[in-house]
């Protein structure tokens, strides 16, 4: 059984997808019955939505943006 | 990930109407990884406008092997390298380890459970913490956590790109995240009180 600070680390470092087919499957049977792993998956989930809702809804950025396409098009070949 | 092949073309042969819509396309993802690696505005700006130029110029040299948004990413990550002193290899050690450590027993299990609920009904909250939070993520970090998270990069990509090791891009994720992490419970991001031991 995979233990819940071996289950943080593969989670956050990613190195799940390329773990073994016994460590992906460990992982899950380990979130079914570990509510504080579950909650700290969703946690990082949230936080991932939460930066690409920041970075659209950001209006200061978006008036950049077009500055440089502006400045971009208007470059002599 | 490569590049649709008509595009490929069209970037090698300039097409104004594909070079415009990679502009479009890519700009915003550039900007934003420009001040993610710590670049205050003006110079991410500065910085993007020279990426572009620089494309345009070497177009025909683009073969499409990777998507244009990475070849970009190349080369913007290449000239802010010129810059700066090279981007050296992560730390062994960083005070989000020891945070992490501490909050495990010996056997593993976790002695300070992660605080709050799932956040799911606070995005609003979350969005308005992080900004700030983000801020003490270090560059390196906060780098690759923008391209992975926002930009949506593959990791085989990102490591390409800054020239890591995929144990060393687990490493900078991994911190990236448990720092935000920490960062939103630090600020009061929790609701239950089971979470309190």
């Amino acid at each position: 059984m995979l233990r819940c600070n071996e289950v943080t680390r593969l989670v956050a470092s990613e190195r799940l997808q390329t773990a073994g087919l016994m460590t992906r499957l460990g992982v899950r049977m380990h979130l079914m019955v570990c509510r504080y792993c579950r909650r700290y998956v969703a946690q990082l989930r949230a936080i991932g939505r939460a930066a690409r809702g920041l970075a659209e809804g950001d209006p200061a950025q978006r008036e950049a943006v077009h500055r440089l396409i502006r400045a971009l098009q208007n470059q002599p070949d | 990930m490569g590049e649709a092949p008509e595009r490929t073309e069209g970037v090698r042969r300039r097409d104004p109407v594909v070079m415009d819509a990679v502009v479009r396309e890519c700009l915003p993802a550039l900007l934003r990884g420009a001040r993610a690696a710590g670049l205050a505005q003006d110079r991410a700006e500065d910085l993007v406008q020279s990426t572009f130029l620089v494309f345009f110029r070497r177009a025909e040299e683009f073969d499409g092997r990777a998507r244009c948004l990475t070849w970009l990413y190349g080369i913007m990550l290449r000239k802010l390298a010129e810059d700066r002193r090279s981007v050296s290899r992560e730390e062994p050690t960083d005070q989000i380890e020891a945070i992490m450590d501490a909050r495990f027993g010996s056997d593993g299990q976790w002695l300070r459970p992660p605080g709050g609920p799932e956040w799911e009904l606070e995005q609003g909250e979350i969005r308005r913490m992080l900004r700030e939070c983000l801020e003490t993520v270090p560059e390196r970090q906060r780098l690759v956590f923008t391209l992975r998270e926002v930009e949506g990069l593959t990791t085989e990509e990102i490591c390409n790109l800054l020239e890591v090791s995929s144990n060393n891009l687990g490493v900078l994720l991994y911190r990236a995240r448990n720092r935000l992490r920490e960062c939103l419970e630090g600020k009061g991001l929790k609701g239950n009180s089971d979470a309190q031991v």
